[in-house]
């Protein structure tokens, strides 16, 4: 079994690959690192104090778990030449989550007004720790932080009983806690990140090259640097840590067509390239938006659209990253594939699954790798969907009435209850086709239409989070493909319903996978990273349409030159 | 409700007082029959510094000013003013709790507001439309942090395009306006004419070991372990450098430089029936160096957690009318709120304000003898720095001292570039936070009565209008931190500030800790009921927020004899003490009591 993250992960007894089956932590714990040690010990001092948590009357946790979050951040950002934000610095978070009741009912996954204004339940409390590794100040934001987390939980739980009492549930109740024992893990620390000086030389040299493009209004070129350390305690026994590192760059420009439209391009790049691929992608950006700028209005359009590249991951990305998830909302919504379990869901050639061990996949790097979950779980790989149908769905530590336990999901960054999200996301096809030979399948469908020309979709609007259809990116590179073989680039389209139902009108598909890597942003949490992998995608039937009138004018004032120095 | 945090002055306008009660001389136990004790109050003003060269960016501000004005000229309409200001921000600040480090942050930004006026002076985009609420933020724009021409140009370039649209949208509006729809005793002008303005003061840059710093606040911040039971303290400095720079078409440039060094410290607990108790105190100097030395710091905090843990035990007020003194910080709190708000210039001409002062000009609102003046120009009072100085306002407009209050009469307001009544010219209070309309506002409020009495004088008077009253103690105001005052129509007429420490005192002229002390009443009546004033000036340094965003101020005030306050038992709140005791904390040998 293979480890990604950026470091080497142990994890104990190197069993991680079964870890369905509930367990106790009966086997030694892994040694953390030296300065990470005392830190986990003031918080397993606090953690004993927690079985005399009692008011009278009252139950005592039947949980209680500690994170510290030590999130380190660079921020560059650069616009035509120069540096226009510089931001560095180091924090610490600690989440509190604590459960009175049972894993059957506790607290969790419900919120109040406890008085006016001041709403509890949204999550496991998050607040600032002492940067320090000074065990008494610790202590003490942890003795302060359980105290609040407790007295709220044990209103809340009371009033999440009354409810339940007075309400009629058609469905069985699923419990509010998987009964499972996560094992400790322990990673070695990732490096350093990349001098400040060095991210803020790459982004001022790639976006000096928009002093080329008098049609590209504004642009800008950061880069964001993150080292998170996690470290978690808990009343099951479990004492572990691990880090993640990622670098990301991102090239952002926009301008106004000639009629005032608004029109951005926006990409995202991890890693660390050098200055000079960097250059190259600010350059592409702005070839790509200048050409929009000069392109003709999309017209209304119904039929086949051919997604390709990343477009395609991004695709996979905003109709499966919500779907596949199998935690309910707090208000008890569900994904609705839950009730599709086993039915097919798209054609019998792809299947779909999940695996955060994973550091590479057919020579693409995936960034969404984790040694444990924020529930404490170590991941799994999840076949989701195999030949059409789904089979399994990402879980954390909440479970629905299919699905007891986790497979190590559970995404949440400090705040919120953590939810099954992706880590690596990967679709894959046992028929795919070259590229050319995906051209004429799309001419091949454009012809049984009789229409007259086809689309297809090289990127989207970037995004961090999926909406499962309710609100698709828009279009930012849309060509018109003729059946002379002629492109045509159109701007100004967006798609029109279309959630994922349309997966299983998927005609064919590519045979050459790419990635889409985002930065999921969940209950107001701080990032993580994630990937999604697909081939291209050819869709039998989606919508485009035309926006509505915009009102923005063109400027009234002409560009100052800037290439006169 | 926002709740402001104990060092703020914060004065978000809700109130409206329906009914404004007429003034009233001051009452019977005025000072004109206390011994009188000279005061001894010493301003030291801010020199305009000798003039400095202007760096590269003003030179780019005035190329780019020029450029945009000559092609905004050939539109129909177009603009009679363009204005650029830049702002410059370096901001470290260090925070630590018990002992331990919890933040350290260092921001640097320099940021764009453009203003552009489409019309006339007599009538512009700015003008008010009949129930609009007024703007109070704009887009403010990210320029590189130094250099980068090509940047600025570009940033200039986009933001005037759209401050340009912006003001062209609603001007349409405002030319539509009928005359009928405009109240007849509003000012007669939308921007008032002022001279231009040339001055370049040195560029401030910053220097700092933040190292040694942070080590500082760690050994302040473990005076909090010689008391567990206070559940929650910080320590936290910040020190924020800024380089101003402003050009407008009236040929005004500017280059002011501006630092500010803050020392917070904070205590907080509950407690046993759930009430939240907490002390700020702060440090407000200019420099570094000027930060007391760590023996004197460590005194300031230990007197936090022993007023809080003293809060702790102490009796809840029962509600009470009677006579009370308000200590010299105290009093400034409230006067900034209570008359401070009130007599900023863009409230008098708006119709959804209380305007409780717009018709009063001229008129006694205050006991006789009493002078209140705001000015900026200011640096220390008595030898204590004052957060509001200022010498060229946001405007570009120099600060001037603005008399308010001559022997108990209203003189006027506080005025930015927008005439208010009778007020046509601006006296330098036109202020904002970066990306914020600019109002006018306060700086350094000064209330300076013509007769005094010496501080003994004060508590006999107190006592005497205790006995007079039929009571049987009276209060004393020794702390209040910031609250909020509504100005606003809709609301009710009525201030709020936050008393934290408030002493019952006795004939005997013992005194008693409460806890829980709301204040509550209508601004004129509480003016109308200052029955003396002492002669000890203390100074209140602080932040207020309002429509223009965060801007430093001052408050100073002597001790003042209210003849009647109304006081009221705070809401409860639900917090609860912790059901487990502290962890165990060593004390070390600083933090021993």
């Amino acid at each position: 079994m293979k480890y990604n993250l950026r470091s080497c992960v142990a994890v104990l007894g190197l069993a991680a690959s079964s870890i369905a089956a509930p367990e106790t932590s009966s086997a030694p714990t892994p040694a953390l690192p030296d300065n990470i040690a005392p830190v986990a010990s003031a918080m397993e001092a606090e953690l004993a104090r927690c079985s005399e948590l009692k008011r009278p009357g009252k139950a005592s946790p039947y949980f209680v778990g500690y994170w510290l979050f030590d999130v380190e951040h660079q921020h560059v950002e650069a616009e035509l030449g120069a540096l226009v934000n510089q931001r560095q610095g180091r924090q610490r978070f600690l989440r509190t989550e604590l459960r009175v009741g049972s894993h059957e009912l506790d607290n969790s996954h419900y919120f109040a007004m406890v008085a006016l204004g001041s709403m509890r339940g949204f999550g496991a409390p998050v607040e600032p720790a002492p940067l320090d590794d000074e065990p008494d100040a610790l202590r003490r934001a942890l003795w302060l932080s359980t105290d609040n987390a407790y007295q709220a939980a044990i209103e809340l739980l009371e009033q999440k009983r009354a409810e339940r009492r007075s309400s009629v549930k058609h469905s069985a109740q699923a419990p509010d806690f998987s009964r499972q024992t996560p094992k400790s893990v322990s990673a070695s620390d990732v490096k350093p990140l990349p001098a400040a000086q060095e991210l803020a030389r790459n982004v001022e040299f790639a976006s000096r090259v928009f002093l080329d493009y008098p049609e590209v209004y504004e642009s800008q070129v950061a880069a964001d640097a993150w080292i998170v350390r996690r470290v978690f305690v808990s009343t099951e026994g479990v004492r572990s840590f691990a880090p993640s590192r990622w670098v990301r760059y991102s090239v952002y420009s926009s301008t106004q067509a000639a009629d005032g439209m608004p029109l951005t391009r926006s990409v995202g790049r991890f890693g660390e390239p050098t200055a000079a691929e960097l250059a190259t992608l600010a350059r592409q950006t702005a070839d790509e938006l200048q050409t929009n700028r000069r392109a003709e209005l999309v017209e209304d359009y119904s039929g086949p659209i051919l997604f390709e590249g990343e477009a395609a991951a991004q695709l996979a990305f905003e109709l499966l990253g919500v779907t596949l998830s199998g935690t309910p909302s707090d208000n008890g919504d569900e994904s609705p594939w839950l009730r599709r379990l086993g039915k097919r869901v798209m054609p019998k050639t792809l299947s779909v699954f999940d695996d955060p061990n994973l550091d590479s996949y057919r020579g693409l790097t995936l960034w969404g790798g984790y040694a444990m979950d924020d529930d404490g779980v170590p991941p799994e790989r999840v076949e989701l969907i195999e030949n059409g149908r789904v089979r399994a769905f990402l879980m954390s530590r909440t479970p629905n009435e299919h699905f007891q336990d986790s497979n190590g999901h559970g995404r949440s960054g400090p705040g919120g209850w953590t939810r099954g999200s992706p880590g690596n996301l990967i679709v894959h096809s046992q028929q795919g086709l070259g590229q050319a030979s995906l051209r004429r399948r799309l001419l091949a469908a454009i012809a049984e239409e009789g229409a007259e020309y086809g689309l297809i979709v090289r990127a989207l609007e970037r995004r961090e989070a999926a909406s499962g259809g309710m609100a698709p990116p828009r279009p930012e590179v849309i060509v018109k493909l003729y059946a002379d073989g002629r492109e045509q680039a159109v701007r100004g389209a967006e798609l029109h319903d279309l959630t994922p139902r349309a997966l299983k009108d998927i005609i064919a598909t590519g045979n050459t996978p790419s990635v889409y890597d985002y930065t999921p942003t969940i209950a107001g949490a701080f990032p993580s990273a994630a990937s999604v992998v697909a081939p291209s995608l050819l869709l039998e039937d989606v919508e485009v349409r035309r926006p509505s009138l915009s009102h923005e004018l063109p400027p009234v004032l002409p560009r100052p030159q800037l290439n006169a120095e | 409700m926002k709740r402001i945090s104990g060092i703020l002055l914060a004065c978000l306008s809700a109130c409206g007082a329906s009914q404004v009660p007429g003034a009233q001389q001051a009452n019977d136990g005025s000072t004109s029959r206390l011994p009188l004790t000279p005061k001894s109050l010493e301003l030291e003003l801010g020199e305009r510094a000798s003039q400095a060269e202007f760096t590269p960016i003003v030179e780019l501000l005035e190329q780019e000013l020029s450029r945009s004005m000559a092609q905004l000229k050939t539109l129909t309409p177009h603009p009679y003013f363009l204005g650029y200001q830049v702002v410059d921000r370096d901001v470290l600040t260090i925070q630590a709790s018990h002992g331990a480090l919890v933040a350290t942050t260092h921001d640097r930004s320099r940021t764009l507001d453009v203003d552009l006026r489409l019309g006339s002076s007599e009538r512009d985009h700015t003008h008010r439309l009949p129930g609009e609420g007024r703007a109070s933020f704009k887009s403010l724009h990210t320029l590189p942090l130094a250099g980068g021409p090509q940047a600025v140009r570009n940033t200039l370039w986009v933001a005037t395009d759209r401050e340009y649209d912006a003001a062209l949208a609603r001007w349409l509006r405002v030319q539509s306006l009928n005359a009928d729809e405009e109240a007849p005793e509003a000012a007669k002008a939308d921007f008032s004419e002022e001279e231009p303005v040339s001055h370049a003061a040195p560029v401030l840059l910053t220097s700092i070991d933040t190292g040694s710093l942070e080590a500082r606040l760690r050994k302040l911040s473990s005076v909090a372990r010689a008391f567990p039971s206070v559940q929650r303290s910080s320590a936290a400095l910040s020190i924020l450098t800024e380089n101003r720079y402003l050009v407008n078409t009236e040929g005004t440039r500017l280059q002011v430089p501006h630092r500010t060094v803050r020392l917070e410290l904070h205590a907080q607990t509950v407690a046993e029936d759930g009430m939240v108790l907490e002390r700020y105190d702060s440090v407000d100097v200019r420099a570094v160096e000027q930060i007391p030395n760590e023996a004197a710091l460590v005194q300031r905090f230990r007197s936090l957690f022993v007023d809080v843990q003293a809060l702790a035990a102490a009796k809840v007020i029962e509600p009470y009318v009677g006579p009370a003194i308000l200590d010299g910080r105290a009093a400034g709190v409230f006067f900034h709120e209570v008359f401070g708000h009130r007599i900023e210039g863009h409230r008098q001409d708006d119709e959804t304000e209380g305007q409780t002062f717009a018709d009063m000009v001229g008129q006694q609102i205050m006991p006789r003898g009493l002078n209140i003046y705001d000015d900026p120009n200011v640096l220390r009072l008595n030898g204590t720095e004052l957060n509001g100085f200022y010498l060229f306002d946001d405007e570009g407009v120099p600060a001037q001292k603005a008399t308010l209050v001559t022997d108990g009469v209203l003189d006027g307001f506080l005025l930015s570039r927008t005439p208010a009544r009778q007020f046509m010219k601006s006296n330098g209070h036109g202020r904002r936070e970066p990306g914020h309309v600019v109002v006018a506002r306060q700086a350094n409020l000064i209330v300076d009565p013509v007769e005094t009495v010496s501080r003994p004088t004060l508590v006999s008077a107190l006592l005497a209008e205790v006995q007079r009253q039929g009571l049987s103690y009276g209060l004393r105001f020794s702390e209040i931190s910031g609250g909020f005052t509504q100005t606003q129509r809709y609301d009710t007429q009525a201030f709020k500030v936050i008393p934290v420490m408030v002493y019952k005192v006795f004939l005997d002229g013992r005194e008693e800790l409460v806890r829980g002390v709301d204040i509550e009443g209508t601004p004129l009546t509480a003016l109308s009921k200052i029955a003396a004033m002492a002669n000890d000036f203390q100074v209140f340094n602080g932040v207020c927020g309002a429509e223009s965003g965060w801007v430093p101020v001052s408050a100073t005030s002597p001790s003042v004899l209210l003849s009647q306050i109304e006081v009221a038992r705070q809401e409860q709140s639900d917090a609860k003490t912790p059901v487990l005791p502290p962890p165990p904390t060593p004390v070390t040998p600083e933090g021993q009591p």
